[in-house]
């Protein structure tokens, strides 16, 4: 099938993106299924979201361009990395986000952190961009300038998958 | 009294056998004792993200295959990562060496006991986790051996030297080294030297 994984897939491949490191989530599973079938790509599941920071910075060291994937809990276990290697060593990728606790939530321990995303990555300076949905022209456009944006900054860039992004489906659970 | 190595005579040794091998190190006292022992551009120094090294140097070893990557790491660093050895042991760049000078302590704050000063043994750790490539080392002459190993025959490795506390009054390079931190494309030109 031709999913949105794959074209999401595509464009990190378009964008010289060749590492793809994660933490699984379901969104996320779905990319990384097509990223670890893909020869050219080097799909790595860490342990946690923090060692996934210091896999794509050491990637990036190494001139090869990579995607950390992960969902919002994982941004708070990721902060001092972000914030003491990434950010002040100037060391840039993709970060990728399934976004929790906004709309249909089920599971209120999702909540604090998921309404809080944005104004961490405000607070820390990270730029972030958001897909609401999956269609292909704006995946395409938001993936090639976050991509730009980050590794002229030097600095991680954020695209942020809402809840519901795959479609507006009933809420489930 | 258990023998244990010299830190900073180690540090000192191993950079004498170094070639083109990318270092990275942990922070605090790895990396102050590489600076002093001999800075090159094939080193990369953190100074934040505690337990963040191996996973780096893991990164890299993806990144530049064809360059040996060694982890200068710190006991209480690793501690902090330990799943980093899962994804090492799963999957297994023949690159990687993960150096841990072992003082059983958190020498940088004082001193306080680290469990691998009581009930974890890193290696043990590191073969649990499928690492079968590991060692541990006390003084000198078995730490030239373990060298001789981890700089030639294929990894990943884990190497646990046993270290003694930072002597008192050694002097930080905080400045010369606020200013090296930053310098990175020296490293990335080292590291993406001779790739395809």
């Amino acid at each position: 099938m031709t999913s949105w994984a794959k074209h999401f897939v595509d464009c990190l491949k378009k964008n010289g993106i060749k590492l793809i490191t994660y933490v699984p989530d379901k969104p996320i599973a779905k990319v990384v299924t097509v990223a670890e079938e893909d020869p050219e790509l080097v799909a790595i599941c860490a342990t946690r979201e923090e060692e996934g920071v210091g896999i794509v910075t050491g990637g990036f060291l190494g001139g090869m361009r990579g995607a950390l994937l992960m969902q919002t809990g994982g941004i708070g276990n990721s902060l001092n990395a972000l914030t003491s290697l990434a950010i002040p060593q100037q060391l840039p990728f993709l970060l990728v986000v399934t976004q929790r606790g906004e709309l249909g939530e089920f599971n209120l321990s999702q909540v604090p952190l998921g309404r809080s995303l944005r104004a961490i990555f405000d607070a820390v300076g990270i730029q972030h961009f958001t897909l609401h949905d999956t269609d292909e022209k704006e995946m395409a456009w938001t993936i090639q300038g976050a991509v730009k944006l980050a590794y002229a900054s030097r600095v991680p860039v954020a695209i942020i998958l809402a809840q519901g992004f795959e479609g507006k489906l009933e809420w489930q659970a | 009294m258990t023998e244990v190595l010299d830190r900073m005579e180690a540090t000192k040794y191993l950079v004498g056998r170094l070639r083109d091998e990318l270092v990275v190190t942990s922070l605090a006292n790895p990396a102050f004792d590489l600076f002093l022992a001999g800075d090159r551009p094939e080193n990369f120094y953190t100074w934040g993200a505690m337990g963040c090294a191996v996973s780096i140097g893991f990164g890299l070893s993806l990144a530049s295959p064809g360059k040996r990557v060694i982890v200068l790491d710190g006991d209480g660093s690793l501690l902090m990562n330990l799943g980093a050895l899962a994804t090492v042991g799963r999957y297994p760049t023949k690159n990687f060496v993960d150096l841990v000078w072992d003082n059983g302590s958190y020498d940088i704050t004082g001193g306080q006991a680290a469990a691998s000063a009581t009930n974890a043994d890193l290696e043990q750790v590191a073969r649990a986790c499928g690492i079968a490539n590991t060692m541990t080392v006390s003084d000198m002459a078995s730490f030239a051996k373990a060298c001789d190993r981890f700089l030639t025959e294929p990894g990943p490795w884990v190497v646990v030297a046993k270290v003694g506390p930072t002597p008192a009054g050694r002097k930080t390079p905080v400045a010369a080294l606020s200013d090296r931190y930053l310098l990175k494309e020296p490293f990335i030109k080292a590291a993406t030297a001779g790739a395809a």
